[in-house]
């Protein structure tokens, strides 16, 4: 099936999530990369290849969003997924705290 | 440093004052919808305006534009009515605000008097817009798509003496026009019925010079020549036709792409190409001129290709009325032909074809052969 | 016969339509008093009594505002804080309500009793706390950095993060990307370091100023810029000059901006018990 990608279409939408994802990932990927790299179990053979794969990336995901034209989409995809995270993150966090905390250590 | 409080850039500010905060009273007494918020979060951003903003992702300009903004326009305006003008119409309506990057519909209040037309908002005491309607030189009902409901609305376009564009939507668009234009008509008043200002928008506020003027406009792909390590490739923008160029206004960018001086184009056709990545053959419009490198095609794609090859056509060829134009030479064997009938079908005397031409008879002629 | 039921289901319709009182604010003073029909959707608002102090507020009925016009909710939030303000000015010490506070009434009347029940029990959390704003007012103060301009500062300053910049130099393509990320990782750890020291210096710088202060949480800000601190201030309404210019030494420092917003009734501060 041939995806037919025009601007009235889903395109923002749909595709922007799915990059917006796919970019999720590959965080996530840089980190276990990185723990690897830190915690000495890689030759440096192995990271210059994980080095190389993981800028390939990177590089495929700017083209993908240029040509698309989706790179606000994402932000903004991204964005609320952080949103959501923070809100999530507050309701265990006290912001009273900090500023005790802060007025004890003033 | 001054403490601001009364201006766009800080309602965010008092609406996390006002929503969240203050007294706090036994749920028992008070009216409450249990555990839902009234008003949550991404609404209270919608509330601010920020979300056109967050979309072009530039703030810090949009604020400090802002700021300056507010800093020239901001005192308080109230409505002062002149001595004996009357109030003939009064509805809820927005008026479009367009400065560079920002641009938003901003409500308010249109009150169409016997002697002026005035967009005002109460809360803000802000006047958006005000017109004597001696000032207005068009009139025009205008069709704008939303971009990704595709649904239509309707605005009230104004054309002024001053060349500015103004737009307004109101509860009823078309009562207003029809009381706008019977109030200028029993002043007295004449005006134009443009139809051409439908191809005023906020990209040509930005690029359109001096004695320029925007003929036709529509939503074009445009393919767009290898740069460094991205193929050729179709992008999506706005073809523009001016009485002075042809330009393609590239979206991502926000910007203008790609243009040509009308003397410079030689004419234009329609054809089909096979697009990747559909399989299907699409029509293309193939715009042919010069450039210092010698002849060139542009190629475009999307709706009313034939009205946009007519008034192309009819554009640069006009005033080069006999075919010196549109002559041009086969470069195998030198004789004269037609231009585009060279690039669509080859020369009928040698049998020269275009590489543009020979690559798209090769395409469908593994088509053929794949089927 | 037909004529006095319609009356009668006129009334008792106007009777649904006023048994909420929309409240705004509570102030110090026990005059009754109209401000004239400035109120949401036109409503005349005016002070419900209870010894020196009152409540100002509209009739309506016992529901909330509810609306899914975006417009129409900024509106009637907007009406809500100039009622605040008119009272503000009037009384000069206000205790602000937030948007849509409505208290009930299952009868006639008493939702008018249920106002002043509640400002009787109130009464002296209510006194002590227009005492403590009394005079003062909120403003909102909120210091910013260039990500970029801090990172760069730290990347010359720091001698760790030099000499994992110049090691990454010499490194073949792949190698170079990875330890990249290890100085990109550095750097934030260093720059939340440097977030954690400078929330303390300004915080103890401001709190001089005023009288108290609320942390509130940091907020989403424009491109390159990151919001390191966002604070509620009540400050005496004539010594906000002397905040002013300690915002202003922080502001010129590099890389920071500060905005300073207000002055607000003191929303912050009356909340709780």
């Amino acid at each position: 099936m041939v995806l037919d990608i025009d601007e009235k279409s889903l395109k923002h939408g749909v595709l922007g999530l799915v990059i917006a994802l796919v970019e999720v990932i590959r965080d996530a990927l840089k980190l276990q990369a990185m723990k690897r790299m830190e915690g000495g179990s890689l030759t440096e053979e192995e990271v210059e290849r994980l080095g190389q794969a993981l800028m390939d990336l990177d590089v495929a995901i700017e083209e993908i969003k240029e040509e698309q034209g989706i790179a606000e989409s994402v932000k903004s995809v991204r964005d609320g997924l952080d949103d959501i995270v923070d809100d999530v993150l507050d309701q265990m966090i006290n912001p009273q705290r900090w500023k005790e905390e802060a007025e004890q250590r003033a | 440093m001054e403490p601001t409080r009364n201006s766009h850039a800080t309602l965010v500010d008092l609406l996390d004052r006002v929503l969240d905060k203050g007294l706090v009273i036994h749920a028992d007494l008070i009216i409450s919808v249990a555990g839902v918020p009234l008003i949550g979060v991404n609404l209270r951003a919608a509330l601010a305006g920020m979300e056109t903003m967050l979309k072009y992702g530039v703030m810090t300009e949009w604020d400090e534009r802002t700021r300056a903004w507010e800093r020239e326009h901001r005192k308080k305006k109230e409505i002062s009515a002149v001595p004996g003008e009357e109030i003939i119409l009064e509805m809820l309506g927005s008026y479009y605000y367009s400065e560079g990057i920002y641009t938003a519909w901003r409500m308010g209040r249109i009150y169409l008097t016997d002697k002026r037309l005035i967009v005002y908002h109460p809360s803000f005491e802000e006047v958006l817009f005000e017109t004597p309607l001696e000032k207005i030189k068009g009139v025009a009902l205008e069709i704008e798509e939303k971009y990704f409901t595709a649904k239509e609305r309707e605005n009230l376009c104004l054309l002024l003496k001053s060349g500015d564009v103004v737009r307004l939507h109101a509860l009823d668009t078309l009562k207003l026009k029809e009381a706008l234009e019977q109030r200028m008509s029993t002043l007295g008043l004449g005006w134009q019925e443009v139809p051409s200002l439908a191809a005023h928008d906020e990209r040509t506020a930005s690029f359109l010079s001096q004695g320029e003027e925007a003929i036709c406009s529509g939503k074009m792909w445009h393919l767009t020549s290898p740069r460094g390590i991205m193929a050729e490739s179709w992008k999506p923008g706005h073809l523009y036709l001016s009485n002075k160029r042809l330009c393609w206004w590239y979206d991502f960018e926000g910007k203008v792409g790609f243009e040509i001086p009308l003397d410079r184009i030689v004419g234009s056709t329609v054809g089909t190409r096979n697009l990747r990545p559909t399989p299907k053959n699409s029509k293309v419009l193939d715009v042919i001129y010069h450039n210092d490198l010698g002849k060139q095609v542009a190629s475009f794609a999307g709706d009313e290709l034939w009205q946009w090859e007519k008034a192309l056509n009819q554009i640069v060829l006009q005033p080069v009325l006999a075919s010196t134009k549109e002559a041009d030479t086969c470069p195998q064997c030198g004789r004269e032909g037609q231009a585009n009938e060279l690039l669509e079908q080859g020369c009928v005397y040698c049998g020269w074809v275009s590489p543009r031409l020979r690559r798209q008879l090769r395409r469908s002629a593994l088509d053929g052969a794949a089927r | 016969m037909q004529y006095s039921d319609k009356t009668e289901v006129a009334s008792r319709a106007e009777a649904i339509e006023e048994q909420g009182r929309y409240l705004y604010c509570v102030v110090d003073s026990g005059e009754k008093v109209s401000f004239g029909e400035i109120g949401i959707e036109g409503k005349e608002v005016y002070a419900i009594l209870y010894r020196d102090i009152c409540a100002v507020v509209h009739n309506c009925p016992a529901q909330p505002y509810r609306s899914d016009d975006q417009e129409v909710v900024k509106a009637w939030v907007m009406t809500h804080q100039k009622v605040v303000d008119a009272a503000w000015e009037r009384w000069g010490t206000v205790l602000p309500l937030s948007f849509d506070t409505i208290i009930k009434g299952e009868t006639e009347g008493s939702a008018e009793r249920n106002v002043q029940d509640w400002l009787k029990q109130e009464y002296e959390g209510l006194k002590s706390k227009i005492e403590k704003v009394r005079g003062k007012a909120e403003y909102g103060v909120q210091v910013f950095w260039d990500a970029k301009v801090i990172a760069e500062n730290l990347t010359r300053t720091s001698p760790e993060i030099r000499k994992l910049d110049e090691e990454i130099r010499l490194k073949p393509r792949g190698l170079a990307y990875m330890y990249r990320q290890r100085l990109e990782n550095l750097i934030k750890r260093e720059m939340e370091s440097k977030a954690d020291e400078c929330f303390k210096d300004f915080y103890s710088r401001i709190r001089k100023h005023a009288d108290d202060i609320r942390v509130e949480k940091t907020k989403k800000a424009e491109q390159g810029l990151q919001m390191i601190m966002n604070l509620s201030c009540l400050v005496y309404k004539d010594r906000y000059t002397e905040l002013g210019e300690e915002l202003d030494k922080i502001n010129q420092l590099e890389g920071f901006s500060v905005r300073f917003t207000g002055p607000w009734p003191p929303y912050s501060f009356v909340g709780g018990a």
